[in-house]
């Protein structure tokens, strides 16, 4: 059975680390990955590229130095990574930042809920659905 | 006998009288008397209020007088008996004669003719008299032994008109008879006429006839010299223009002569020329001050748009800011309370078999705290957004609109047995989503409120209240609240009841105010404590 691995973008630790014990406690996936901002998913996509690319991307959108929509739109435009399932978990409920993800082409949105047991749910249902259920793009 | 006009004639007088100073004491000493008579011939001649005889032939006598050195001596009284005290030698010169055979045979005229002159016809106003047929039966008054008057009488005799005929003393008289209406008509000399006319109510008729020269005349055979001396003068001045003959009559006759201008007219016409040129000047400055204040207040409105502009972009300008900021507030406010919250719960999941009665309650409290916050963060923003942006006016049916609404709830809440009454065709002027804010809002607030309620029923209808536009109402038969507290209803945050009785963060009603008193309207409420509670809002003024 091939390794699910998850790559995690955000610059919130915090959340990084429920996010992570959700994952765990769950049995989600395999192997999940975390990149601080923007510039360091590039760099690990890249790498990842050649090898292999994980099965699924939960993708903030405020963070430093590049933002969500940025990685999104490179990723999109990269033929390697263009079919790379990206989910965004984000804090904001804005209509542009829905619109924008969607027209950059992301698969899912999702508010990240404040009450933990909705954050739990929310996470499980991605892991399952995305790991689990969906049939992935294999190149 | 033609008249030329020759310098030396004047000049050859004063040499006579030089030479008759030089001459002798005899030639000298006498100074000749000459009675002159006055009757009342306005301008010729008259009687003036202050006793002194005036008028353009006294002027010219007297200018005369003046050379030949006589002594003028004035006589007055009417025509008539001028003639007779001519005739008897009691008086030396008359004037204004015309002449006739009679009168040649007591009297020695002058050559030249002294002033031409015509007979007027003048009538009562209510007379009717147009034309010399129209005298045909009337009386008709003339002076005594005129010549007017019996050229006159002539002419109506020649042209077969009868008429009666009134003599009278003088021009006078006779015009006062006609204003008085003691005759119909009145004839006078033409010079009296038009100096005298404006003076009575009296009709100047188009009748004119008999023009005739008027002249000098002394008693036959004496004062030949006087009529000489006349005659020189009126040789020598009436051809020339500048002469002191023609200043005389201008004098008299162009100030008076109604068919010049009077001379009030004169001052008129200059007063109006000047009010004219004033006017000019007022009227073109006014311009000038128009023009200038239209450039200003056309500068002003320039400057009004530019502001309005200006303003209008500051407000966009906060606006955006106001939506930048609940924009970082819904992010940097939520993300700690998710970590606060997760954490709480890890540490009861996983480590909460280690901890002990307290020290788990602690925590749930503090979950408890934490969800609250999140729930207090997204109302606000809510209510941010809800009372932002432009309203959308449209004839909203409000009916429709709240039964939807409380299928909503019901779909929600399946297990709820209650009943809704919603009066069908109540339509509003609204923005659409926000409507279905308010409803949303105060019908969830019903259907909370008479969550413990049993035979639970709310109603939304349209109360026909006077004078006021168009309400809707929403009434529940639930908890109610006091009214001592009502002022506090709309308040942000404000609860009527405690968390524990029904849950909620108090911003409902503060959003439901915002948006009526965006449209304009007001809302109100009434209530007793576990007798339900009405809701009544207005969309507009």
């Amino acid at each position: 059975m091939t390794k699910q691995t998850i790559l995690v973008v955000d610059d919130n630790p915090d959340d990084v680390e429920l996010t992570l014990r959700v994952l765990r406690n769950h049995r989600i996936a395999n192997d999940v990955q975390v990149a601080h901002d923007g510039l360091e998913a590039m760099a690990f996509l890249e790498k990842a590229a050649d090898q292999e690319l994980p099965s699924l991307v939960l993708l903030d959108l405020k963070m430093p130095r590049m933002d969500g929509l940025e990685v999104l739109r490179r990723i999109r435009a990269n033929p390697k990574t263009k079919h790379l399932p990206v989910t965004i978990m984000t804090t904001s409920r804005e209509e542009r930042d829905i619109v924008a993800s969607y027209e950059l082409g992301a698969n899912s949105y999702v508010q990240k809920p404040v009450e933990f047991e909705e954050f739990e749910d929310a996470v499980r249902y991605l892991g399952l659905y995305w790991l689990i259920l969906n049939v992935a793009p294999r190149p | 006998m033609r008249a030329h006009h020759s310098p030396l004639t004047g000049w050859r007088a004063l040499l006579v009288a030089v030479l008759a100073a030089m001459g002798g004491p005899s030639l000298r000493a006498e100074d000749r008397v000459v009675r002159v008579w006055v009757f009342p011939f306005v301008p010729g001649i008259y009687q003036d209020t202050d006793g002194k005889a005036k008028g353009f032939f006294v002027d010219m006598i007297q200018e005369v007088a003046a050379r030949e050195q006589w002594r003028l001596d004035f006589h007055s009284g009417t025509w008539a008996e001028g003639l007779e005290r001519a005739r008897a030698g009691e008086v030396d010169l008359l004037t204004s004669v015309a002449y006739t055979e009679e009168r040649s045979r007591f009297l020695d005229y002058g050559k030249q003719s002294a002033y031409t002159v015509w007979s007027i016809l003048y009538a009562h106003p209510k007379a009717g008299i147009q034309g010399i047929l129209d005298v045909r039966d009337r009386r008709i008054g003339i002076m005594k032994n005129d010549v007017n008057g019996a050229n006159f009488r002539d002419l109506c005799t020649r042209f077969g008109i009868p008429c009666t005929f009134q003599e009278y003393g003088s021009f006078k008289e006779v015009l006062s008879a006609v204003e008085e209406g003691k005759v119909d008509g009145g004839v006078t000399a033409s010079t009296f006429g038009y100096a005298m006319e404006s003076k009575y109510r009296v009709v100047r008729t188009p009748v004119v006839c008999n023009p005739f020269d008027l002249f000098f005349a002394t008693g036959k055979g004496r004062h030949a010299a006087v009529l000489e001396a006349l005659d020189r003068y009126l040789e020598q001045g009436k051809p020339d223009p500048a002469s002191s003959y023609h200043t005389i009559i201008n004098r008299w006759l162009h100030a008076d002569d109604v068919r010049g201008l009077p001379s009030w007219a004169w001052k008129a016409t200059a007063v109006a020329s000047l009010l004219l040129v004033l006017s000019l000047v007022a009227s073109a400055f006014f311009r000038l001050q128009v023009q200038r204040a239209t450039r200003e207040i056309r500068q002003l409105n320039e400057e009004l748009e530019h502001r309005v502009t200006e303003r209008t972009a500051q407000l966009e300008a906060a606006n955006r800011e106001l939506e930048a900021f609940s924009y970082s507030v819904s992010h940097d406010l939520r993300s700690p309370l998710r970590g606060l919250d997760g954490y709480s719960k890890l540490l009861l999941q996983e480590h909460g078999h280690g901890l002990d009665d307290d020290a788990r309650h602690y925590l749930s409290r503090i979950r408890a705290g934490v969800q609250r916050m999140g729930r207090l963060i997204e109302d606000l923003l809510d209510l941010s957004r809800k009372t932002r942006g432009p309203l959308a006016l449209q004839l909203v049916d409000a009916s429709a609109m709240a039964q939807s609404v409380l299928d909503d709830l019901a779909h929600r809440d399946p297990d709820r047995r209650l009943e809704t009454i919603v009066e069908p065709g109540i339509h509003l002027r609204a923005d659409p989503g926000l409507l279905r804010t308010v409803l949303e809002n105060l019908l969830g607030n019903a259907w909370k409120f008479t969550g413990k309620t049993t035979d639970a029923r709310i109603e939304v209808f349209s109360p026909a209240l006077e004078g006021q536009p168009q309400t809707l109402s929403i009434r529940d038969n639930g908890a109610g609240f006091d009214m001592a507290h009502a002022d506090k209803l709309f308040g942000v945050f404000q609860r009527l009841h405690g968390d524990q009785e029904f849950e909620g963060t108090g911003i409902g009603l503060a959003i439901v105010q915002r948006i009526v008193h965006r449209h304009g309207g007001r809302i109100w409420a009434e209530s007793a404590l576990d007798q339900g509670a009405t809701f009544h809002f207005t969309l507009s003024s």
